[in-house]
């Protein structure tokens, strides 16, 4: 066998070991059992045999949770509890989910190194507050460094609260209190993208935990080149994702009134050619857009850049 | 047991504002609230004043004669905007007003430049260690023959010197007028004001300030009712003010008055002699050789205005080179026949386009009458004209002064004595010397924050401030940069003013670009920075000041010591545009702050720099290149305490035959102005090696320059870390002589020489922060600036900067008894003028300086706040009888504003924290005994800080003020077990370790505390001895354990438990050691032969089983490694949950080893 193939071979093997290293081989879902008593106490009936003899971990997770643990930080804010048990053989653990919104929890049980990961569903608790979490949020751009939130009214909330951050599951600064059921965040920077969340509170003041996450990301600003070819000048500059289209801008003067050129109705064109005629310089500057329903939503202008001399 | 019950405490809500105006910022403007004091006495007595304002009154004068040698100025009452200010010496028979602006120096011959020096800097280097071999003046000099034909000499800075000097001559004195008399200075509106009575009871008054909104200088002079004015305004000649040298070359000057539409203006006019630079080479006229300046005032009144143009001969002085002036103007207006008298005054200078006191007028004075007249408009001589102007001064002025109230008085003849003159007070203080009068340090206090704010604007603050009535001050009433403006500034950032930060830090950037030719020209160092000693203000700062003997050419630290205050400003205020001042030429910048075309673009559009983008990282960074560039390979002490100066041998190839140890030598350096003991004062071995001040300078600069480097975040930051790291491993060491002292010099070839007014290597303590994390260090200094008191037989030095110095230090050191001796020295050897600022040395001798002025000021406030970014803690150093008080509006290092309030009868010390950003995580501490600490009346957590002093960690959302409790206690009720070892690593069998013990707060070290060592996990006895000195011999016996030290004092005080662990050696079996340190949780994890990622988890349940709270830390284990984590708890201890930790595997959250309960 050639040196070469030996090699490869090797490779492969020594990267499926350490793959099977690092994968978190998930134990048997059906080995774990799960049941609530309406009051919060959660009931978990554990029979995976690999457990057995071994301390487990017990990390109970609230519905916003998105289910990819990548680190404590991004995760703890929506661990509604934490434990440990050992198993022996068939073992039975219960615990209490204080403040339960409800909705569909996620228990993730690990031992030895596996995980079992289950869903269930829980509703809410009497006792809680007289309002639910706001749903159905939605973020959309509207304007080149505008969103606007919307989201679905619930009952006896006196006020919604609008959360935003650059991150999913963390970072989220409160930005807003409104009454009505959206709000235009004026404060957006092109290319950027952001979630928001919203809580509602009711008449008592309290406040509910944190809606879903809507995403949205803006249009950034189109880096454009400009090159002179005789009296033409070419504008180019990098597909952005995203959009419908782009409109190309010209002026005599930089800070001049520009006019549309011309407009490009596909995303993927990302280059147009503009004669001077007997000019000898303009100045061009390119924004991107996309249909929002029939209302067209532009995003940041580029830089301007000027053509010959 | 504290002292029984006093008066209770008023709060205070501050409330902030920021408004912009025309040529000034308003920060901040804070209404007035209950708690606040006022001076009232003379309210009654008399029409205008105080009217409830702080500042001072005073029934003490002393005339200004037209005289050279006569020092009666320095009396004189002051204020000034920030550019241009007044001396008046409210005489009410001739009232004279010097005139200054900070930026009107005399010309000069010198060469204003870094001389080219680097040729020798290898054999300087050598010279300086082996201390024979003194090279670099000869090449100063060789240079200066070759490059301008002349020798160096010895150079100042441009002497700062009087405008103009203006006398108003009182037709109607009478004696009486002395006697019922009182001048007041009112600190809230700038104002500088005298009164007096006549024979029949009627009041005279005068009212002046240095306008803010305007540019000029106010004056209001009114009549009492039925009465008439009668005055006489005339101009001294500049030869017949003071002079404390010799002005060879003399300006022409003239006087000049105008009549128009709108009646008379007078002024000044002065051309600056057309002079040469010295030597024969390279031959250009001097800076200011075709400048001059002016002052241009125009009267207001609707009374009668009688002009004489009256000449006379002046015999000239020596002072000003002798001789006779024939013919001099000497005009005289006389006013009359009104109640009422506004002059209205500008003063500037003009750099260009003169060749005669003709052309000045012409070019300057002309301007500024057109100036005067186009911002009066409409206006009369009434006191509503006055009002008008006034008023947008006192928003931006008072603004500022009006951020922070202190209060130090307790009992009612302390507060009585608010009431005094300020002649009344210091004789009070004197006579009795053991007590610092309190009402005495607030005055002291307040007129340092009306000083500083009038001294800064278009830059900062000088010698003598921005005040000057002599020509050829000493040390040229210049910008001295190797203590005096640093300690004069040490309480502006912390004290809420902002527009004084503004103004310093156009200081700093109108002077920079020179700080590259510095670098180069000495060191022949590319991209980097070095500042000079001392300047002119007038942007050029080259290191053109040194002799022989004072080698401040060689000054490394300073360049971190100036750069420190703008940090501190964005420490104070988060980053912030800092408006681009006059003067500042930002094109001229662009290459030493590395701005690009568009930067340059932004900034002059917008009239902004950004703080942290375009000042403090590039300076930072190339301030990190002088660090970089300044060491030598061949110039290292090695491992066993060998200095290397260039043997042949490097420090590389030490380190690459294992030699670990190693670290460079900081050579040349001269440390600020000492020499070291066995040296002649000022010999020319004073250069020297290893100057503790250069060591921590450059270890503060990488303290911020990595700050600032994770905030703007460069695209090579990486590789900048990386090369730092690398430098800051080899770092001279601090060195300590036998009896402890911290020594001025790092090297065991270098003895101390106390007997000096410096205090250059106390730089750990103050201005940095080294001292807050190290007790050797803290305890060294202490020891240190007890030397030098020693060898000035238990006093201080003479020079007011000397004790200034030492009061911020020991403010700094939280060591009351250092801080109390030395502000006893200051408030009792007369250094107060009767106008509260300062002489330079005791008894009013040397020269007026606002050192100890405006020092005090910032030693205070260090006293009552210490702060650094992430921790605040109140009352660190509260003199032992301030038993209640208050201070209300200072800024934290941490972008947070805080009023302190102590009442120790009551057990009681507060902090009221509003952050200026969100999510702002910060320590609070509490200097005083204290036993807990609640916000809203709930008990907070306990953590432990690195030194083992208590705090709580609070969070702080922008615009939400959090009031923190602390609960005080007996003194010395809670001890400190340490050691300057770090534990955080293994210790190794062989060690010997050695642990101290103190009382926490007090800081009273324990000499006789019963020491413990026991097995940390079961607290079994561990078969280690430990000496009643804490010394702790880490023997075999021990390999492989987890150990834990304390102490209980002899009053039977159990200390805190140090925790380490013992290196087996070899292998190490996973286990887990837990215990509570206040409301903390300390984890110690010791692991087996394979490395591991952990999640340390300590969570906590309601009785009902639920989850209350969950902290967790990470930490990565090495295979046989140990490490150890402290959590804190994320939920309330006080509500009694049950708590558990878990030790999971990091990605997993797999268990390593079962749940542990914590009791």
């Amino acid at each position: 066998m050639p040196k070469r193939l030996i090699s490869c071979l090797f490779l492969s093997l020594c990267m499926c070991f350490v793959f099977a290293l690092s994968a978190n081989v998930k134990a048997d879902a059906s080995s774990v059992q799960i049941t609530d008593n309406g009051a919060g106490t959660i009931t978990v009936v554990v029979s995976e045999p690999s457990f057995n003899g071994k301390e487990m971990s017990i990390v109970c997770y609230d519905p916003s949770w998105n289910g990819a643990y990548t680190d404590w930080e991004s995760s703890k804010s929506h661990i509604v509890y934490i434990g440990q048990k050992k198993i022996n053989g068939v073992t039975t653990i219960s615990f209490k989910i204080n403040n339960s919104w409800g909705g569909d929890y996620t228990l993730v049980l690990g031992a030895g190194g596996q995980k079992i990961e289950k869903k269930f569903s829980l509703k809410k608790l009497t006792g809680l507050p007289n309002v639910d979490i706001p749903h159905s949020v939605k973020a959309v751009q509207t304007a080149a460094s505008k969103v606007k939130v919307s989201w679905k009214s619930v009952i006896n909330a006196v006020k919604y609260t609008v959360y935003r951050s650059t991150k999913k599951n963390s970072g989220y600064k409160k930005i807003s209190d409104v009454t009505a059921c959206s709000y235009t965040d004026k404060k957006c920077k092109a290319g950027k993208t952001y979630y928001y969340k919203v809580t509602a509170t009711n008449g008592q003041s309290l406040e509910t935990p944190k809606s879903d996450a809507a995403k949205v990301k803006l249009m950034a600003a189109p880096k454009i080149k400009v090159a002179l070819k005789g009296k033409t000048a070419v504008v180019s500059w990098k597909k952005i994702k995203g959009v419908k289209g782009y409109k190309v801008y010209t002026s005599d003067k930089k800070k001049g009134k520009y006019k549309q050129a011309v407009n490009i109705k596909k995303a993927k064109k990302v280059k147009c050619s503009i004669k001077l005629g007997n000019k000898k310089s303009c100045y061009i500057k390119v924004r991107a857009y996309k249909k929002n329903g029939k209302k067209t939503v532009y995003g940041k202008y580029s830089a301007v850049k000027k053509a010959g001399k | 047991m504290r002292k029984a019950k006093r008066i209770t405490a008023l709060s205070l809500a501050i409330i902030f504002a920021v408004q912009t105006v025309n040529s000034g910022t308003i920060y901040a403007a804070a209404p007035k609230g209950a708690g606040e004091y006022k001076m009232d006495a003379y309210d009654t007595e008399w029409k205008y004043g105080l009217n409830g304002a702080l500042g001072f009154n005073e029934n003490t004068y002393k005339s200004i004669e037209k005289s050279t040698t006569n020092d009666n100025w320095r009396d004189g009452s002051v204020t000034a905007n920030g550019e241009i200010g007044f001396i008046e010496s409210c005489d009410p028979k001739e009232d004279v007003f010097i005139f200054n602006n900070t930026k009107i120096v005399t010309d000069g011959t010198d060469i204003y430049e870094t001389p080219v020096i680097s040729g020798i800097l290898d054999e300087q280097r050598k010279g300086a260690i082996t201390r024979d071999n003194f090279p670099w003046i000869n090449e100063v000099n060789r240079y200066a023959s070759e490059q301008y034909g002349t020798g160096w000499g010895t150079t100042w800075p441009r002497p700062y010197q009087p405008a103009a000097q203006y006398r108003i001559i009182n037709n109607s004195y009478t004696p009486e007028n002395s006697q019922d008399y009182n001048r007041y200075t009112n600190y809230e509106t700038g104002e500088v004001g005298v009164q007096w009575k006549d024979a029949e009871g009627n009041e005279w008054n005068r009212r002046s300030f240095a306008s803010r909104q305007d540019d000029f200088i106010v004056t209001y002079i009114e009549a009492p009712e039925g009465k008439e004015l009668d005055l006489t305004l005339t101009m001294d000649h500049l030869v017949e003010m003071r002079n404390q040298g010799t002005t060879y070359a003399r300006p022409d000057s003239d006087y000049v008055v105008t009549e128009d539409a709108r009646g008379y203006a007078f002024g000044t006019v002065a051309k600056y002699p057309i002079q040469n630079r010295k030597g024969s080479k390279n031959v250009q006229e001097t800076k200011f050789a075709r400048g001059g300046w002016a002052t241009a005032t125009r009267i207001i009144t609707d009374g009668n205005v009688d002009y004489a143009a009256d000449k006379r001969d002046i015999k000239v002085p020596s002072s000003f080179n002798g001789g006779t002036l024939n013919n001099v103007n000497d005009p005289k207006l006389t006013v009359t026949n009104t109640r009422t008298l506004m002059l209205v005054t500008k003063v500037d200078r003009i750099d260009s386009g003169c060749n005669n006191v003709s052309d000045v007028k012409n070019e300057l004075y002309d301007s500024l009458l057109e100036s005067i007249d186009a911002h009066t408009s409409g206006l009369d001589s009434s006191i509503k004209s006055y009002n008008i102007l006034l008023e947008p001064h006192v928003q931006i002025h008072g603004g500022m002064f009006n951020n922070v109230r202190v209060d130090l008085c307790a009992t009612d003849e302390e507060k009585a004595d608010r009431e005094l003159t300020n002649t009344e007070l210091i004789a009070k203080q004197n006579s009795n010397k053991d007590v610092i009068n309190k009402a005495f340090l607030e005055r002291i206090y307040n007129n340092g924050r009306f000083g500083l704010i009038c001294a800064s604007g278009y830059g900062s603050t000088r010698l003598g401030a921005i005040w000057n009535g002599a020509w050829n001050p000493d040390w040229s009433g210049d910008f001295t940069l190797d203590a005096n403006t640093n300690l004069q500034i040490s309480g502006m950032n912390t004290g809420n003013m902002r527009g004084a930060g503004d103004g310093y830090i156009n200081f700093i950037v109108r002077m920079v670009e020179d700080w590259d030719d510095d670098a180069e020209n000495v060191y022949g160092m590319t991209d980097a920075i070095k500042a000079p000693p001392r300047v002119d203000g007038t942007g050029e700062a080259g290191s053109f000041h040194f002799i022989e003997g004072f080698p401040h050419i060689y000054v490394n630290g300073i360049t971190d010591w100036l750069i420190i205050p703008i940090f501190e400003y964005w420490q104070c205020y988060g980053n912030q545009q800092i408006p681009v001042g006059k003067d500042v030429d930002i094109d001229r910048n662009k290459e030493v702050l590395d701005y690009t075309d568009a930067d340059v673009e932004r900034i002059k559009s917008s009239g902004y720099m950004d703080l942290e983008k375009d000042i403090l990282y590039p300076m930072l960074k190339k301030t990190m290149n002088f660090w970089l560039q300044y060491v030598d390979e061949r110039y290292y002490t090695d491992g066993n305490g060998v200095e290397h100066a260039d043997d042949g041998t490097t420090m590389s190839e030490a380190i690459a035959a294992g030699d670990d140890g190693c670290k460079y030598i900081y050579t040349p350096g001269y440390s600020p102005e000492n020499s070291p003991a066995g040296y002649g004062d000022n010999s020319r071995e004073a250069l020297a090696y290893n100057t503790t001040m250069d060591i921590a300078a450059s270890r503060d600069t990488l303290f911020m320059a990595r700050m600032i480097t994770e905030k703007v975040n460069p695209a090579d930051k990486a590789q900048l870390f990386s090369t730092w790291a690398e430098f800051e491993k080899r770092i001279p060491d601090y060195m300590y002589a036998d009896t402890g002292e911290l020594k001025e010099w790092a090297s065991p070839n270098l003895g101390d020489k106390h007997s000096h007014r410096h205090v250059s290597h106390a730089y750990v303590a103050w201005p940095g922060y080294e001292t807050q994390s190290s007790d050797t260090l803290r305890v060294g200094v202490i020891k240190a600036m007890d030397a030098r008191s020693a060898a000035y037989g238990g006093q201080e030095a003479s020079e007011s900067h000397g004790p200034t110095h030492k009061a911020l230090v020991e403010a700094r050191l939280k060591n009351v008894t250092g801080l109390e001796n030395v502000l006893k020295y200051l408030l009792t050897n007369n250094y107060q003028y009767s106008t509260m600022m300062t002489s330079h040395n005791a008894n009013h001798s040397s020269t007026y300086c606002t050192d100890s002025a405006f020092g005090i000021m910032g030693a205070v406030n260090e006293m009552l706040l210490y702060s650094n970014t992430g921790v605040v803690e109140i009352v660190p150093a509260l003199l032992s009888d301030m038993y209640k008080g208050s201070i209300k509006g200072l800024r934290a290092r941490c972008n947070t504003q805080c009023d302190v309030s102590w009442d120790l009868d009551n057990w009681k010390a507060s902090v009221t924290m509003t952050s200026d950003a969100d999510n702002n995580v910060v320590k609070v501490r509490c200097g005083q005994d204290w036993s807990s600490a609640s916000i809203n009346g709930v008990k907070q957590n306990i953590s432990t800080d690195s030194d083992r002093m208590p705090y709580i960690e609070v969070k702080l959302q922008k615009g939400t003020p959090v009031t923190v409790d602390f609960e005080l206690s007996d003194i010395n009720r809670r001890v400190t077990a340490n050691t300057e070892t770090d534990l955080t690593k293994p210790v190794s069998v062989g060690t010997a370790l050695k642990f101290y013990a103190q009382y926490t707060f007090t800081r009273e070290e324990i000499n006789n505390a019963q020491w413990h060592v026991v097995n940390a996990s079961d607290n079994s006895e561990s078969g280690l001895q430990i000496s009643v000195d804490g010394e702790l011999a880490v023997t075999s016996a021990a390999a492989g354990k987890t150990l834990k030290v304390y102490c209980m004092s002899p009053d039977g005080i159990k200390s805190n438990e140090v925790i380490f662990h013992v290196s087996s050696g070899g292998a190490e079996t996973f286990a887990a050691v837990s215990a509570m340190t206040d409301d903390d949780l300390g984890v110690y994890i010791t692991n087996d032969g394979q490395a591991k990622e952990l999640a340390v988890i300590w969570a906590a349940y309601d009785a009902e089983g639920g989850l209350a709270g969950v902290s967790e830390k990470d930490i990565s284990l090495s295979a046989n490694g140990y490490g150890a984590v402290n959590i804190i708890a994320g939920w309330n201890k006080g509500a009694g949950y049950k708590t558990t930790l878990f030790i999971w595997d990091k990605n997993t959250l797999t268990p390593y080893m079962p749940e542990k309960v914590i009791q």
